[in-house]
């Protein structure tokens, strides 16, 4: 029977800077890569060069217009990205409706994984899960999601720098970090003390692990000020070259 | 119009228990169907046939094919097999709660109720199984031990359900046979070829009809009538359930449970009626199927129907008391969203057709019950798919908002089973006796008496 093991101290999860993040996709790409010939392999598309395509990605990201309450009148809208993954929740509601054991949280590190051979593919955990992080792979009838690359984090096999998942490895922005955020002093929970990380809907008692940074505060009441030398003309010999091009106008 | 006469009987005229019997009886053993019910089950086994080919391309092409679109993990074919449990509960409301209350009026339609059940439920069960990735490992959900090491888990509400649908399948099979015994018997001293004799002989379970045997008749048939009285409530109850443990807006509410068990009764006496009205036409038996019974039938869904109402109307109360923006995106999304011509037409049949009910007139004028009867069917189906779809749809995440839409899949499957119910109805029909032959020579004795 499948039930939440109790929590161990080691909580393994991401923390995503959503003021870093530039919404460029690299984390789902390799994501994509590493998972299409790994743990949930393969995770299959359908009609991918098609009018409609889809297909299994266990990391999506999603960019957004945003307005803080908070912000000043007339202010201008900021962009978010938001990358949307398994969150490895304490208290997961797709392990325990799981009618076959399938779905499972790993006590040693806390990790949510699907077993594959066990599932019916019945999609009860993607109704049970509030953030659609179930992938249904439509080729093989089972349900997918992100294994935080426990293939590669635990692999001696790799060089020690390559031992974190491949969103994280690949990200060209470093607005992903993954560690243990069950140990106060490691460099994740420090961040997300340091930066007042946040859990995604926590209302919903699920417990997320996975935290996010949100995005600082913009302050653009005023535009700020031109660089006080940027009406003078340019010297020196593309100042030359500036002034003789002119001239042919 | 009809002339509508004061309060119409159970039972017109006085026929005898023998007379009865022999009308009941001739109807199965000497075959003659009315017009176009051969043209009506060929129709049926045609989309028989079409259910048949549709299965086949959900299994090899997988469930993709049908408009499933995570975070809306079940479409239609969670609508449809809550849509067909329902219509099984009228059934088993006639013939088990009906039957303790000592309603009298339930003798002549409790039969073709229980066989409509029956049917129902089996339409009902294909659909946990195809709704699967892997339909075929169905039988993990069964708590057999096998090698693979599965054993169902009991905290997962799909299991409650398959435990649910197999006990009401299990409990109304049960009812319906032990129920038929005596007629089978009938039958059988009735029939005059050998065929039919052995037929109706080994089914009848060797019945003479003697004071012992009617005494454990009763003794069984009631006691499953006690078994089967709880399952009225608790089936779609749990049914429910599946729903409430979905963390989805509109979802997790305690009101589904009776919500859930009204519609199912207000979807099945509406099938019941649309049965019934035809039936009793075209076998020409509208003395022993009268209109007091359309009309019960009919008094019973503005009951039902009032309280799905009340459903609807606590819905968005909740949604907007609730103060939690999902919800109330979740309840616009229902009024103006992508599925708001399904919202509409379904509040239309299930509550503005629904008032026509009151009058007494529309109640007794068979034309107009059968339309009302096949609108109301209509909108609870649509009722089932947009809770079904318009929850996760727009769930708490807008980052994992998306669209069920319909492709030929759905209309094929839930067609099919349409047709699949109707081939059983008839074959049921031709078969065995669709008016309970003892319960209703009983009543005639009794008014006899009287």
């Amino acid at each position: 029977m499948t039930t939440l093991p109790e929590p161990s101290g080691v909580k393994l999860g991401l923390v995503i800077d959503l003021d870093i993040c530039v919404g460029c996709h690299a984390c789902a790409v390799a994501c994509k890569e590493w998972n299409t010939a790994a743990y949930g392999a393969p995770l299959s598309d359908q009609d991918p060069y098609g009018a409609d395509p889809s297909g299994t990605w266990l990391n999506r990201i999603h960019s957004y217009e945003v307005t803080p309450e908070d912000a000043p009148q007339n202010a201008p809208p900021q962009i978010v990205h938001f990358p949307r993954s398994c969150l490895h929740c304490e208290d997961a509601p797709c392990v325990t409706v799981c009618p076959t054991g399938a779905s499972y949280k790993r006590a040693a590190d806390g990790i949510v994984l699907v077993n594959e051979d066990a599932c019916m593919g019945c999609g009860l955990c993607a109704w049970a899960c509030p953030y659609g992080a179930r992938e249904m792979d439509a080729a093989e009838g089972v349900m997918k999601k992100c294994t935080l690359c426990v293939d590669r984090i635990y692999n001696e096999n790799l060089p020690e720098e390559d031992r974190e998942p491949a969103c994280v490895r690949t990200c060209p922005a470093n607005a992903r970090h993954f560690g243990d955020l069950g140990d106060p002093d490691s460099d994740v929970s420090r961040m997300v003390a340091a930066r007042g990380g946040v859990d995604l809907m926590p209302e919903q008692g699920t417990k997320p692990v996975n935290k996010y940074l949100p995005p600082r505060p913009k302050t653009r009441e005023t535009p700020p000020p031109a660089r006080p030398d940027a009406e003078e003309a340019p010297g020196g010999f593309l100042g030359w070259v500036d002034r003789a091009l002119a001239l042919l106008d | 119009m009809a002339d509508i006469p004061e309060r119409p009987p159970v039972m017109r005229g006085h026929p005898g228990t023998r007379e009865i019997s022999g009308r009941i009886a001739s109807i199965v053993l000497k075959g003659q169907m009315p017009r176009f019910f051969w043209l009506a089950f060929l129709a049926a086994f045609l989309l028989v046939l079409v259910l048949f080919t549709t299965v086949a391309w959900l299994i090899t092409q997988g469930v993709g094919t049908y408009g499933i679109n995570i975070p809306v993990a079940w479409g239609t074919m969670l609508s449809n097999f809550v849509w067909w449990v329902g219509i099984g509960h009228a059934g088993t409301l006639i013939s088990a709660v009906l039957l303790l209350f000592r309603q009298d009026w339930r003798a002549s339609v409790n039969r073709f109720a229980e066989a409509m059940t029956l049917f129902a439920v089996a339409m009902a069960a294909l659909f946990p199984i195809l709704h699967l990735g892997r339909p075929w490992f169905f039988y993990w959900l069964l708590p057999l031990p096998n090698t693979h090491m599965h054993w169902p888990q009991w905290r997962s509400p799909l299991v409650w359900d398959f435990a649910a649908i197999a006990t009401y399948g299990t409990v109304s099979l049960l009812f319906w046979y032990i129920g038929l015994v005596p007629d089978l018997a009938v039958l059988r001293d009735r029939a005059k070829n050998r065929a039919a004799q052995l037929f109706y002989g080994i089914l009848a379970l060797g019945w003479r009809g003697s004071a012992f045997h009617w005494a454990r008749f009763d003794a069984v048939y009631y006691l499953l009538a006690v078994l089967a009285t709880p399952l009225v409530v608790s089936v779609h109850s749990i049914v429910s359930l599946d729903f409430t443990y979905g963390m989805a807006p509109g979802y997790h509410s305690t009101i589904f449970p009776p919500y859930f068990v009204a519609g199912a009764l207000y979807s099945g006496f509406a099938m019941v009626l649309t049965i019934a009205i035809p039936l009793r036409r075209l076998f020409r038996v509208e003395d022993l199927i009268t209109k007091r019974h359309i009309d019960n039938g009919a008094k019973i869904m503005i009951a039902a129907g009032l309280i799905v109402a009340y459903g609807y109307a606590a819905e968005f109360f909740f949604a907007w008391y609730s103060g939690n923006p999902a919800e109330r995106m979740m309840a616009w999304q229902r009024l103006v969203g992508p599925y708001a011509p399904f919202f509409w037409v379904m509040l239309a049949c299930n509550v503005g057709v629904l008032q026509l009910l009151w009058f007494r007139r529309v109640r007794l004028w068979m034309p107009a019950l059968f339309v009302i009867s096949l609108l109301i069917n209509l909108g609870m189906w649509l009722e089932r798919y947009v809770i079904v779809v318009t929850g996760p749809s727009t769930g708490f995440l807008p980052a994992a908002w998306g669209t069920q839409s319909l492709q030929w899949v759905d209309f094929g499957v839930f067609f099919g089973t349409l047709g699949a119910f109707f081939a059983l109805m008839f074959l049921f029909l031709r078969i065995l006796p669709a008016i309970t032959i003892f319960e209703v020579g009983e009543l005639a004795d009794e008014r006899r008496e009287a």
